[in-house]
């Protein structure tokens, strides 16, 4: 057997996971990287007399926005609200839809209402359908905006995961060991436990990384709409403008979009940091992707590994064009 | 036949109608707009502004509103540009992009093309359109000369093309990758080597038995590239201001503006409700013909070769 068949190390998933895991040091201890407080503002560069906005500099990284803010400092204290708040939504998202999932394959049932939600986000675009629900008054106002923030998009989301996950799990059912474990009198649940549930983990190792890519994506699209968790204004004799105490990096770029052409930073150095976490996602969830599902399921699961390992989702031969068809046709 | 249109159109009609009604719900009266009046006669409630919006489409009809169904329409043709040349690209360069991977795989150079366009596609759409927007904004401050005319403009080139090039790379990237997968399955099967051990050449092999059977499975996934295209026709719209576009004037109607000015409801237009419906009624439309059309060549190209 070819030794790259059985590697259970996958690089892309390796370098992914420090990158996640450096973003998340950071975010835990953002004294290691910075020294400003994330409303600390530098006024005045009197070396030179010059006002903020401060370019891209040896003391300001990645730039001031136009009160003085370091644009590093906050995007480093906005690391972890943002992947809280993708963690709930992630969660949701994912419970929800394997409990679905195996509730219609498990009944042989098809549950309506997830039907024509699935439907719905097939045809519009889901990112229109949550502007519209969002930016509703009473909600865009609301105190719990962020619940309704959490729901929408999850609900949403739910939509667009659940026939995924629908047809990965009726593939699980369909293998003839699910039959031998009916036909000996294992019940529905014991089933689930011991032979599906063990079968599902390559499945989330590719899931779950795939689903917080694909809903940072969606934060931070609806962040330049001005659609984030908590909107706050201030109202002074010069009007009333958007400010928020919060540091989120869709929170960010809703603050950056405002002052795009005088202040790029604010807009630049947020999206590159959450393409960054996106991509980092990414890498991981193509490390534990197989090539194709029969793939999948010929050589799952294996027992001789810890579950940690596991979560790192090997890949076998076939994407190192070791044993791929197209090789053994030639 | 006339069953099967029957079906998409009334699933589509219940959508829009639940659209509409999304739409309609928490908008005050007050803050409605037709024609930069607001709207006479109606009380604030949510009932009346639902009725206004499933009116909208029926006023837009009569000849009074016909400027305005005008000046809506003028907004189709870019986006339709950027639709169909992203739908007919990703298809063309998904599919070789996907034949590609196959065969290439084991050429070096081609994993770094591989690497390349993995990175393109792993970089979400607003993400790549603010970096070139913001990125060309730095490189002009940097190079203001701009000799060799390289930084993204607002010609047709370095502009619009450039733009639709970007809204084709995540569905060619999905679809290569269906491609990629439909081919690896093809190749195991018995008859292309009966096939070939006949003697047919390895290009008419590829071209009459393999690539006819994968084009099924490659048609099936046509409502889901468009349903991609038109997601990110959203953000590439809204975030490069392209303010003669359908989506961008659908976002204007919901009150929505322009990047780089205040919030949504602090400095906003107006809730143009008739706009909303019309453009939602417009792009279900569009989208119908096109599921349509969709479900025709599905059925003009029957399956020869069941996967299963």
């Amino acid at each position: 057997m070819n030794e790259s068949r059985h590697r259970w190390w996958s690089t892309r998933a390796f370098i992914g996971i420090l990158v996640i895991a450096g973003f998340l040091v950071m975010g835990l201890h953002p004294s290691l990287v910075t020294h400003y407080g994330p409303y600390q503002m530098d006024k005045i560069h009197l070396s030179d007399d010059t006002i903020p906005p401060f370019p891209v500099s040896r003391m300001h990284w990645f730039g001031t926005d136009e009160n003085g803010v370091d644009i590093f400092t906050q995007i480093v204290y906005g690391i972890v609200p943002t992947l809280r708040d993708a963690t709930i939504m992630v969660a949701f998202t994912l419970a929800a839809a394997v409990i679905i999932a195996v509730i219609q394959t498990l009944y042989k049932v098809r549950i309506m209402l997830v039907d024509r939600l699935s439907y719905l986000t097939s045809i519009f675009p889901p990112v229109l359908i949550m502007l519209l629900i969002l930016e509703i008054q009473p909600v865009y106002f609301s105190h719990d905006s962020a619940y309704w923030y959490y729901a929408v998009i999850g609900v949403l989301e739910l939509g667009r995961f659940i026939p995924i996950v629908d047809k990965d799990i009726r593939l699980i059912y369909q293998k003839p060991f699910i039959e031998s474990a009916v036909v000996v009198g294992g019940s529905q649940w014991w089933i689930f436990r011991k032979h599906v549930l063990r079968w599902m983990w390559p499945y989330l190792a590719e899931y779950i990384p795939s689903q917080y890519a694909r809903i940072l994506a969606v934060m931070g699209e609806l962040g330049y709409f001005g659609v984030v968790t908590k909107a706050q204004f201030l109202q002074s004799q010069n009007g009333i403008s958007f400010t928020s105490t919060q540091l989120d990096l869709p929170t960010l770029l809703s603050l950056g979009g405002h002052h795009w052409f005088q202040v790029p930073d604010g807009v630049f150095f947020p999206t590159l940091t959450l393409c960054l976490m996106i991509i980092a996602f990414r890498l991981i969830a193509t490390g534990a992707a197989r090539v194709s599902m029969v793939e999948r399921t010929e050589h799952w699961p294996m027992k001789d590994m810890p579950w940690w390992m596991r979560l790192l989702a090997p890949r076998n031969g076939h994407g190192r064009g070791g044993t791929h068809p197209a090789a053994v046709g030639k | 036949m006339l069953k099967f249109i029957w079906y998409h159109v009334k699933s589509w009609f219940y959508m829009v109608v639940l659209i509409l009604a999304i739409a309609s719900v928490g908008r005050q009266a007050q803050l409605i707009y037709v024609q930069g009046q607001p709207y006479t006669n109606l009380t604030n409630s949510w009932s009346s502004v639902f009725f206004a919006a499933l009116n909208a489409p029926f006023k837009l009809l009569s000849p009074p509103y016909h400027p305005i169904l005008a000046k809506m329409s003028s907004y189709i043709p870019l986006s339709l540009f950027f639709v169909v040349y992203a739908f007919i690209g990703s298809y063309v360069f998904g599919v070789l992009k996907g034949i590609a991977d196959v065969f290439w795989r084991k050429r070096i150079g081609y994993r770094a093309f591989q690497g390349l366009f993995w990175l393109l596609d792993a970089v979400p759409m607003f993400g790549l359109i603010v970096l070139i927007e913001t990125g060309s904004m730095f490189l002009a401050m940097a190079w203001q000369g701009d000799p060799i005319h390289v930084i993204p403009n607002q010609h047709f080139w370095l502009g619009n093309f450039l733009r639709a090039n970007i809204l084709m790379v995540p569905s060619m990237m999905y679809l290569s990758r269906i491609t990629n997968i439909a081919i690896s399955f093809e190749l195991g099967e018995e008859y292309l080597l009966t096939a070939r051990s006949k003697g047919i050449r390895v290009w008419k092999l590829f071209r009459r038995h393999l690539f006819r059977n994968i084009v099924p499975k490659l048609l099936n996934e046509a409502p889901t590239a468009f349903i991609m295209i038109l997601s990110s026709l959203l953000a590439l719209e809204y975030l490069s201001f392209q303010d003669k576009g359908f989506m961008f004037a659908l976002l204007a109607g919901m009150g929505q503006g322009e990047l780089g000015q205040p919030s949504l409801y602090l400095d906003q237009g107006a809730f143009l409700i008739q706009a909303v419906s019309g453009f939602l009624l417009m792009m279900a439309l569009f989208t119908t013909v096109f599921q349509l059309l969709a479900a025709w060549l599905r059925w003009r190209w029957k399956v020869v070769h069941n996967y299963e």
